[in-house]
């Protein structure tokens, strides 16, 4: 009945987020252009100094932290979720506007979305100057890396919802990272793929089907690298959108319960 | 039924508020905050909600303003449950929260300029109300300032320029004046004064008797989640014999100690 009015509200509350968040948009782009950079200089030109060269394995490995960025950031968003709730609770002010507290966790997840691209996008171009001619930008098959960069981080976006809702406080946000980030992601192929593990032990394989990190890193890289190393990008695309479905429904049900909001 | 005396404004009831029940469940104990509150609440006035702590005031205000759900019974705005058409509700409403959550990255202007567009007003009634808003809670020197800067009596001010940034008929102030100086009290105390000569609906919840009894035309107070009386102030002064609000509310509080004694 109001879906025009609630939209009006969704884009003027995540107009403002984005607006917030590109001011200190730069702090958090150093940050990720810190991270790969140091982890392609080893990768790409100390690891050749002791024998391990792959021509193929800056990119492997830049696409893979490109991937992996939003992970990462969801810890600053889930602090900055609780800080709230434990301070000034603005999350009320936005609670009492014209719109449905469903949809306001849904902007909350797609600002999270906007803060991991944005963040994460200047990884590309650095990733060029440190690898490149072994890095080549004309082998990326673009509409499908756009699919993949934007459906991987809208994915983050409602996993930042679940696991904030699960989250009591501030001081079990470690827990965050040493038991639900890092297994997800160095499990989820961060140095290696799902047929590279497939190869070596299927059960294994088979259980990683599991945990949506490994979507997440085939998928992007298989835009890149020759698709037939890798799942299937259509397969990636529907099951990262499947568990975003899945994390989101279950996250805001328990957001709803948690802050008793109608 | 509301224990209401002496105030026959029957024809102009706004907000209905029909037997709400709310009780919060911890892990090893159930807390009836509001047991069966019934009170209607008149187009134009000024009604003030008191109690000691624990009472109920706050979980009353917070479901009148759609915040939190009741647990039972209903609220009918213009004899339609608010529930029905929750979106239209929070558009005439206003929420004034006790904690000054304002959006400390963004300016003054900024802060107004966005809760304008969460009501979807037009840019040019926007930039007006603005203007128009800092200028009467005197907060032009700082229209360019940070929230995050101002002292608790500007940002209290600030709150409620950014309540009444789209003009709500309802507007819920839940302790406004909480640790405020004399002189910035009696500041806002004519704000709200004014409120009521536009034509507005005051839900004021406070500690402060003094300032229930300047600016209510009616007091309702609870006490463990019941409403105890619903009155106007010289009524209940002269049916207690008082001159002044605090004294019978003192009495009332005893009579109740009182009973909970035998």
């Amino acid at each position: 009945m109001h879906s025009k009015e609630t939209f009006t509200t969704f884009f003027a509350i995540l107009s403002k987020d984005i607006e917030i968040y590109n001011r200190r948009w730069i702090y958090r782009a150093i940050d990720a252009l810190v991270w790969v950079s140091c982890v392609l200089l080893v990768a790409y030109h100390i690891m050749p100094l002791f024998g391990i060269e792959n021509r193929q394995y800056g990119t492997f490995t830049l696409l893979g932290h490109l991937a992996v960025w939003g992970l990462l950031e969801m810890l600053t968003s889930i602090a900055v979720f609780l800080s709230d709730l434990q301070g000034d609770r603005t999350i009320s002010y936005y609670l009492s506007l014209p719109i449905s507290s469903s949809m306001l966790f849904i902007e909350q997840a797609c600002a999270s979305a906007y803060k991991s691209m944005a963040s994460s996008i200047l990884i590309l171009p650095i990733g060029k100057i440190i690898l490149g001619n072994d890095f080549n930008l004309s082998a990326i098959n673009w509409p499908y890396f756009i699919i993949a960069f934007f459906t991987l981080n809208m994915f983050y976006g409602f996993f930042t919802l679940f696991v904030t809702s699960y989250i009591p406080d501030l001081t079990t946000l470690t827990m965050v990272r040493s038991r639900i980030m890092f297994p997800l992601w160095f499990l989820g192929g961060c140095q290696f793929s799902w047929k590279m593990l497939y190869q070596v032990s299927p059960i294994a394989a088979y259980i990683n089907l599991c945990n949506p990190i490994v979507y997440i890193m085939d998928g992007i890289r298989s835009t890149a690298l020759p698709t037939d190393q890798y799942l299937p990008f259509w397969l990636c695309m529907s099951m990262l959108v499947l568990f975003s479905i899945i994390f989101g429904y279950l996250g805001i049900r328990k957001l709803k319960k948690r802050l008793d909001c109608i | 039924m509301p224990l209401d005396k002496g105030y026959d404004m029957s024809n102009n009831i706004l907000l209905s508020i029909q037997k709400v029940t709310k009780t919060f469940q911890t892990s090893n104990k159930t807390i009836k905050a509001l047991k069966g509150v019934s009170l209607d609440i008149y187009q134009g006035e000024i009604l003030s909600l008191l109690g000691v702590n624990g009472a109920g005031k706050t979980t009353l205000s917070s479901i009148i303003s759609s915040l939190n759900p009741s647990t039972s019974g209903d609220i009918l705005y213009e004899g339609k449950s608010i529930y029905k058409d929750l979106i239209a509700y929070r558009k005439i409403i206003g929420f004034c929260p006790q904690k000054p959550n304002i959006d400390g990255m963004l300016t003054l202007e900024e802060n107004l300029y966005f809760a304008g567009r969460y009501f979807n007003l037009p840019e040019d009634i926007i930039k007006q109300r603005a203007h128009d808003l800092m200028k009467k809670f005197s907060l032009l020197q700082y229209a360019t300032s940070k929230g995050s800067i101002l002292s608790g009596g500007y940002k209290q001010r600030f709150l409620l320029a950014r309540t009444l940034m789209h003009q709500p008929k309802i507007v819920i102030l839940d302790e406004p004046t909480v640790g405020l100086d004399p002189h910035i009290r009696r500041n806002l105390w004519d704000v709200i004064k004014e409120l009521k000569n536009d034509g507005v609906t005051v839900l004021l919840t406070t500690h402060y008797l003094d300032e229930a009894e300047y600016l209510s035309d009616r007091v309702c107070i609870l006490d463990k989640g019941v409403i105890k009386l619903v009155d106007t102030p010289d009524n209940l002064k002269t049916t207690y014999g008082h001159d002044n609000l605090e004294n019978v509310f003192i009495e009332l509080i005893k009579e109740d100690a009182d009973i909970d004694a035998q």
